[in-house]
Formats: structure tokens, sequence, C-alpha cells
């Protein structure tokens, strides 16, 4: 497959299916709770319907207009080097680290917009969105380092290619746990979703956002969860191999279901933590990912 | 051009700014007129030390004549010019031209009361000393241009005399400075008693023979070059008196520092590691002590810089923390000299990327803080909020600035960052050691984001503080022009980092050997708009700027189409507050407190080392009061020991019992090992 072509790809499962993984983890958590719920499609819904309400800008300035635009593009960027299926598409422009930090340019678009907005409660969800990625964002660095370690590469594709080949490892095994840990975080996901918070900060970061772009933080959002969801599954449990690009990404989307449904009933039966709670618990996370990389480092 | 040859263009260059030093001494009270006096002569000398470096990078190293000869000390005043003083000779002007520039109207509204002649002579000089100390192959003159290079910098830190802190910071300064230079000095001596001459060539000679005959005096004198350089750079825990000293001068003058000075500590240790010590079996091992501490500089600096609230202070822990990160890249390159050229090549151009990177955005950011104390007067970020709304050129380049030392994409600091993450991988697949180190740099990456962040929200974005002078307007233009100048540097050095590499590519195979040095095209790989780092086993990591900025730029315009889609009207409103706001000032968020709680989970991680005042009529006292110092603690000594004894004595038989036997065990345990041979 061409690269513009996987880059096309990527962008419309990005962009089409996020929602609908969202859709489905509502109804999920209606199941939970005995109620009927939305339909799975309402998140699209809402998105069609908040591109058209009125846009109501407090902070005014550029930054503060800008922000939602550069959050949601950076996390297109990132979905474009991800493997959704297939290997990165755009792996020649950026590898793990790469990905990592133009993921953390999506967050630093959302803290310059809360900060332009000049509203303390959005400076709360921006100290607060901080704080999560200073304590989640070392566990998938650590994570995503065994996995090179092992693969001997940093490239994603690379690390895919060599855990397809060489089958589960102790330490592949304990990073992917790390990995998932960390992901219910990086869904930003109860007992997780410390940084919007309705009901403590109303909404942090995203407080003064309205209409469209307040439905490119939700897009942004959505795509987030589902690159991540589909990290895991490319690099940690890529099995069993598929070969069509086609099948494997269906295959990618069944396994990527399976992931959110977990995350989802997590999601449900959790009262949400505090940002001091979470912290120290991704501490010991990262402590098992440390484990990964020390037993990556004597070679199981 | 044949005119322009080396050793002329150099002395044009001394000529111009010692000349420039007495004209601007000459215009006692009016700041303006000396500033510009002080910058013509100093564009001046940058022209000519950029054409000397750019002949140099085009047709290698030049030497020049001996001039100053002391014969009986076998010094003399020689200048070797190569590629890596080039590249100096390159970032310091141009940083040092735009501090000057910025001073003009800076000094002149901040310090209407003093004299002009304190400050532009000395900046002038103190670019004379580090033209000096880049340029020079003497150790003995390398010794006294460092010498007045620091003594020039101290009159800066000096500069408001009035202020008993600032004082303090600049003695702190001159005495800790000092040792390490005596440091410096007694290295220089040793290897001088063995060489009898000060050129680097034949103490590099001498040093490469004594490493066969005596390893251990060798490990002496690179310990001892090591503190005196790193001192000087700022390396934890030798830098204390940085973050005193840089916020104590003035802005363009710390802006100065910070993008020269600094960097100076690191151009020694390239110097001395990889010229004098030419012999791996002893380097590897001070690579290692190199990479540790500077990865110990990076996680203190940067967490005790998070911890300040003062703008001056954090970028001065920042400059800790950022030294770490390149001492972490030409630890590592020491470190595999022996075992793998490719990596070692890598990880010395990532340090010396860095350091060039980090000469241009840390000086930007200093003018940044500076614009902002220009109309407020004030440095501390709880007091400040919102001159982004009026400041837009600064603002734009203090978010330029931040996001490069933040290490984001595709800014400078991230691409310099990146090869050094990639160094401390591979470095970490062949001794996982480094595996850690490189953790620990990408970690406090962020953590230097979250310092960022902190800065950028409570000075630039928000509300407009009510606490200070109204701002209405961005500074002048002759103090926008140098910031925008740094941050298109900031943003060419990251989206283009084939220019700098290749540069540097240059200073690594004439400091490590044509023959050591792997080609280019098979390290980086042959696609000029981006990296393909490759060590020899496939290509490892990726990083293509050109590629990347396209995505984003296609990213960010689907994302604008979709947020126009639904045609959404506008409208500006007042914020939400959950109610009426009653008094803005209350409800502001202040820097003190974003990231509180991950601050306090690092406080204390900066050991604070108190200097005890030495008073001797009071020790005096104490040494005759025997009570306090012998006695009293022998016998609270012998009474803990006899509590602790009696704690044995439980009165339980079975309790003793096992004492017993435990006591038979150990008796026949040693009788059996001392009877052993006999029976």
């Amino acid at each position: 497959m061409s690269v513009l072509g996987g880059v096309l790809l990527n962008l419309i499962l990005a962009l089409l299916l996020a929602p609908l993984f969202e859709g489905v983890m509502r109804k999920l958590k209606a199941v939970i709770h005995s109620r009927k719920g939305p339909p799975i499609v309402q998140p699209y819904i809402d998105l069609l319907k908040l591109l058209g309400k009125e846009d109501l800008q407090p902070g005014g300035g550029v930054i503060f207009r800008m922000a939602p635009i550069v959050a949601l593009g950076a996390m297109l960027v990132a979905a474009i080097l991800t493997p959704l299926g297939g290997k990165p598409p755009f792996g020649l422009a950026g590898d793990t680290i790469v990905w990592v930090y133009v993921i953390s340019l999506s967050a630093v678009a959302i803290m310059l917009g809360a900060f332009a907005s000049g509203n303390p409660y959005s400076y709360a969800g921006a100290s607060r969105e901080m704080m999560m990625l200073l304590s989640v964002e070392p566990v998938v660095i650590v994570a995503l380092l065994a996995a090179g370690f092992k693969a001997q590469t940093l490239s994603m594709g690379g690390m895919m290619d060599w855990q397809s080949i060489h089958g589960p490892t102790v330490s592949m095994a304990i990073a992917g746990i790390a990995f998932f840990l960390a992901l219910q975080a990086n869904a930003g996901r109860l007992p997780f979703d410390i940084v919007e918070a309705e009901s403590e900060i109303v909404g942090g970061p995203f407080m003064e956002y309205s209409g469209p772009r307040l439905a490119l933080y939700k897009m942004a959002f959505y795509v987030r969860q589902f690159i991540f969801s589909f990290v895991l599954v490319s690099i940690f449990i890529p099995w069993p191999m598929v070969k069509p690009h086609a099948l494997a990404t269906l295959f990618g989307l069944a396994k990527v279901l399976v992931i959110l449904l977990v995350i989802g009933v997590i999601d449900s039966i959790n009262p949400r933590l505090r940002i001091d709670q979470s912290m120290n618990y991704m501490a010991r996370v990262l402590l098992v990912a440390f484990a990964a990389l020390a037993f990556a480092a004597i070679g199981v | 051009m044949a005119y322009l040859v080396p050793e002329r263009l150099l002395f044009l260059a001394f000529g111009l700014l010692l000349v420039g030093a007495v004209a601007s001494s000459v215009y006692r009270k009016d700041w303006r007129k000396t500033g510009y006096t002080a910058v013509t002569f100093m564009a001046a000398a940058s022209a000519a030390l950029w054409v000397l470096a750019a002949r140099v990078l085009a047709s290698g190293a030049a030497d020049t004549r001996a001039f100053l000869a002391f014969d009986p000390l076998g010094a003399s005043l020689t200048f070797h010019i190569d590629r890596l003083s080039a590249v100096f000779l390159l970032v310091v002007p141009f940083v040092g031209l735009a501090a000057m520039l910025y001073a003009v109207e800076y000094m002149k509204k901040l310090y209407p009361g003093q004299s002009p002649a304190r400050y532009y002579p000395f900046a002038l000089l103190l670019m004379a000393t580090i033209v000096g100390v880049v340029t020079t192959s003497d150790l003995f003159f390398f010794f006294i241009f460092w010498e007045m290079m620091t003594l020039t910098s101290w009159v800066l830190v000096w500069f408001e005399r009035d202020d008993e802190t600032k004082v303090r910071a600049a003695w702190q300064y001159f005495i800790f400075t000092h040792v390490a230079s005596a440091c410096i000095l007694a290295a220089g001596i040793v290897a001088y008693t063995r060489s009898g001459s000060f050129a680097f060539g034949d103490i590099a000679r001498v040093i490469g023979q004594m490493a066969q005959s005596s390893p251990a005096l060798v490990h002496l004198l690179m310990a001892l070059f090591l503190i005196g350089f790193a001192t000087k750079a700022g390396m934890f825990p030798l830098g204390a008196w940085l973050p005193q000293a840089y916020p104590a001068a003035p802005s363009p003058a710390s802006a100065a520092f910070a993008g020269s000075m600094t960097k100076l500590g690191i151009y020694g240790i390239v110097r001395v590691f990889f010229e004098f010590f030419q012999a791996p079996q002893l380097t590897t091992v001070w690579g290692a002590i190199i990479a540790v501490l500077g990865t110990t500089s990076i996680f203190v600096g940067t967490l005790t810089a998070l911890r300040e609230d003062d703008a001056k202070r954090v970028l001065s822990f920042h400059i800790i923390g950022q030294i770490g990160y390149m001492l972490l890249g030409i630890g590592t390159g020491l470190f595999f000299l022996r075992s793998s050229p490719a990596l070692a090549t890598v990880a010395l151009m990532a340090g010396l990327y860095h350091v060039i990177n980090h000469a241009c955005y840390k000086s930007l950011l200093f003018l940044n803080v500076g614009a902002a104390e220009y109309y407020t007067r004030t440095r501390d970020l709880n007091k400040m909020g919102g001159l982004g709304s009026v400041m837009r050129v600064t603002t734009a380049a203090a978010i330029i600035a931040s996001l490069s030392i933040a290490g984001i994409p595709p800014l400078s600091g991230f691409a310099s960052k990146w090869l050094i993450y990639q160094s401390a991988f591979q470095g970490g697949i062949r001794f996982p050691l480094f595996l850690l180190l490189g953790f620990v740099a990408m970690f406090i990456s962020l953590v230097t984001l979250a310092s960022f962040m902190k800065l950028l929200g409570s000075i630039f974005l928000g509300k407009q503080a009510a606490g200070v002078e109204k701002v209405t307007s961005d500074v002048p233009i002759s103090m926008r022009i140098p910031q925008i100048g740094l941050s298109a540097v900031c943003v060419l050095l990251g989206v283009v980092p084939i220019l700098p590499l290749l540069l540097l590519y240059g200073v690594a195979r004439e400091i490590l050997g044509a023959s050591f040095v792997p080609g280019f095209a098979g390290l980086f790989g042959s696609d000029m708009s981006g990296i393909a780092l490759n060590l020899g086993k496939g290509v490892t990591g990726l990083w293509n700027p050109a590629y990347a900025v396209a995505a984003l730029a296609v990213c960010v315009a689907v994302a604008y189409a979709i947020s126009r889609a639904g045609l959404a009207p506008s409208r500006r409103t007042k914020g939400w507050y959950c109610g009426e706001e009653y008094q803005p000032e209350e409800v502001r968020a202040r820097a003190h407190g974003f990231c509180l709680p991950f601050k306090n989970a690092f406080a204390k991680v900066y050991p604070s080392v108190r200097v005890p005042r030495i008073n001797a009529l009071r020790l005096l006292q104490r040494a005759f009061d025997v009570d306090s110092w012998l006695y009293n603690p022998l016998v609270n000594a012998g009474a803990r020991m006899t509590e602790l004894l009696s704690r044995t004595h439980s009165g339980i038989p079975q309790v003793y019992m096992v004492w017993q036997l435990v006591g038979m065990i150990l008796a026949f345990a040693i009788l059996f090992l001392l009877l052993r041979g006999h029976v």
C-alpha cells in the first residue's frame, strides 16, 4: 500500500471510527447502570450538533482559538504515526519518541488554550493535565522502551514486527500490563478523568469552550483513546498475524473493541481518584514497567 | 579575499571589541548613544568572526603565529581555530549581538541612574575573552582568558551594587568560579611539569605517554579538569552559584551568559576529554561518570526549577538541567569511544547540537522574561499575568522558546534531545545503565514542559494582573528584533536538523579522526530532509521534520476545516466563573499552585547547603567548653549503649536459652573454622 493511501486510511479510521467506540462505551455504561442509554451513534450526533452551535469566545486571542485546532491536528499526526492494523503508514516521519512527543504537543495545546481563557477552573484543569502527563507518560515511555529494547529499534513498525515474529516473552507481557494500566488514564476514563472532573472543576481546560471548538476537543479525546488502544494491541499483543492489510485492520479493531470494553467496565464501577492518589498509583505502575525493562535487560 | 586571512580576522575582531569597550566608556550619561556604539562595534566584530568561522568551516583549521612567547615558561599566545572553535564563533557572537541590541532600550529604562560605562565595556570585553577562550591553543593563555572572562562577567553580575543579596550572589560567584579555575590551573601545572610546554598539542602527547606509565595521575588530571569546567557549566552539585548569580545580572547580561559563557564549560570538557585524553581505556570510566553526573544534573536542576517562582531563577535552574543533557550526550560519546565508533560520534554530536540549541533558546527566554520585567518591574510569576494580549511578538517568541526547551517537535530542542535519547537508547542496548539515563532524560523533558507551561501561563496568558503597572504595548522595536531573530533560529535549527548536523559532523571528524567516524549518509541516512539513524544495524530511529511539519500542517488544516464545517457563528463573551466574579484578583490562579501536588512529591530534591559563617571567638569558646563536645557526647553514647544492652534482658527464660543456643552454635562454628586444618 502506498504511503498516501495508508495515511488517508489512518486518518479516516481515526476520524470516523473513534466516536463509534465512544458510543459503544456509553451504551455499556448504561447497561451496567441498568439504563436504556443513548444510541451507539450518539457521539456522532453530538459532534454534528456542536459543529453548528454558536462559538463563544471569552478568551479571545489567537492562542485560545488555535488551541483546539492544534490539539486535534497533533492527535491526527499521532494517528498516522500509529500502527492501525498494518505498519504505521507515515513511519518515515518519526519513530516512537516522536509519537510520544507529538501526543504531548496535543496536551500543550490544551494547556495553552486553558491558560488563554483566563478562567481559574481552566487553570486548575491545565495544572491537572500537566500532572497526568507527568505521571502517565513515563509509564508509556518505559513500556515502549522495553519493547524497543527487545526489538533493538525504536521504529514502531520494527517493534511490531519483532513482537509478532518472536512471540510472547515475559518482559513484553509485563510491559503490556503496565501499558494497559496506564491506558485507563490515557483514555481519560474514570478513575482518571481528573483533568475534566465535571463535578469538581466544571470541565477544567474545556470549560470555556463551546460549539465547534468543543467538538474538536471531543474529537481529539476520542482519537486519543483510539490510538492508544491500537498501540497496545499492535505492539504488545499483535497475534495472530494476518496478512492482508484490511483483514489485519479488522482484527485490530476487534481487539481494540475488547480492550475498550474492559476499560469501559472499569470506568463504570470506579469513583474518581484525587490527583495525588492517581500519581501514587502511576508511580507503582511505573515500577511494573521498570520490572519489564529489567526483564528485557536480562533477556527474557 | 586573500587579504582576510584567519589571523587578521581574529585580530580585527579583538581590536573592534577592545576599541568598542573604550569607546563605549566615553559617553558617561547617555545610555542610548553608548548602547548603539557598543552594538555597532559588536556587529562589526561579529561579522569578522562569522567570516572567520565560515573560512575555517570551508577550508579547515587555521593557525596563527605565536605572540608574546614566554620562553622560560614554554608558553606563547597561539591561536588555533578549528571546527569546534568555529561552531562557537558562529553561536557566541550571534547571541552576544542579540543581547547587546536588546540591552540598549532595556538598560536605559531600568537603570537610568547608573552609568553605562559600567555595563557596555564589560559586555564587550566578555565577548573578547570568550573569543579568546575558544580560539587559543595554549593552556597558559587559555587560563588567562578564562580568568578574564570570569572577572568581566563578575563585574556584570555585580552591576546592582546597592542590593545586598545581589552583591552576596556576586561574591559567591567569584569564590566558586575561582576555586574551579584553581583546579584547571593545578591540572595545567601538573601537565606542564611533564611536558615543559603549555601548548595543547604537547600536553596531549605527554598525557598519552602518561596513560601508560602513571594512569592514576591521568585520572587525577581528568578529575581536576572536570571539576573546573563543570563548575563553570553549572553542573550539579558544582553549579550552586549559578541560580544566585545569573538572576542578579541585568537580563541582557544573563542572556549573554546563558548563551555563551555557560557553554564554555562544555567546550572545555570536549576539548580536554576528547583531545587531551586519547587513551580510550581511561576515558570509558569518565564517560560513565560524566553521563551519570549529567543525568543527576538533569533530574535535580529541572525539578528544582519547577519549584521556583522567580522567573529568572526558574531559567537559571533550567541551565543546570539543560547542561545535564549536553553532558549526557558527551558522556555517552566518551563511554562508547572504544566499543562503538558510530554511537560515540552520534552521542558527541547530539551533545554539541544541544549546546547550540540551548544557547539560542535559553538566551531568548532570558530576553522574554526581561521584556516582561521591562514594564512590570517584577520577576515574581505570582504577580504577573496576561501580557500576551498586548505583547504579541514577545509572547510568540516566548512560546517558541518554551516549546523548544521542553523538547516539543518540531522545534530545535526536540531535535537535539531526540538524538540524545537515541544515543542513550542505543547505549542502553549495549550497557543497560544508559536506558535508565535515557528514561530520566525523557521524563525530565516533561518536567521542563511543566515548568515552562507555568511560566507561559503566568506571565503571558490569561488576564492582566492588577498588582503591577498596566502594560499597554509591546517592548520597543530594538528589543523585539533580537527576540524575532533568536526564535527564527530556534525554528530553523529544529526544522532543518541536517544543517547543524553537517556542521557538527565536521567537528566530530576533526575531534575523533576521519578514519574513526563512519560516513555521514551511513549514520543519518541520505535523505537530507530528516534523520534516519543507523548505527550499523539498520535504521533504528527516524525523525523527519520536513514530513512531520507537512503532516502537521495538513492535519491542522483538516481540523480547521472540520471546525468551520457547520459555519457556526462566533461571539465574544465574558468568562464564566460559576457565578458572579466578585474580585478578579481574588480568584486569579497563581503560578505557585501549578502542579503543586507533583512539586510536593519531589520536595527538597535540591540539597541546599548553608555555608557556615566562621566566628573565631565563638569557636574558641566552644573549644574550651569540653563538656559540650567531649564529656556529654561520651556519657550519652555510653548510656545509649547500656540501654541497648538492657533490652536483651527480657526476663523470659526461653529467650535466654535461645541466646545460649545461638552463642553455642557460634562458638562451635568458630572452633570448627579454627581447627579445620588440625583435626
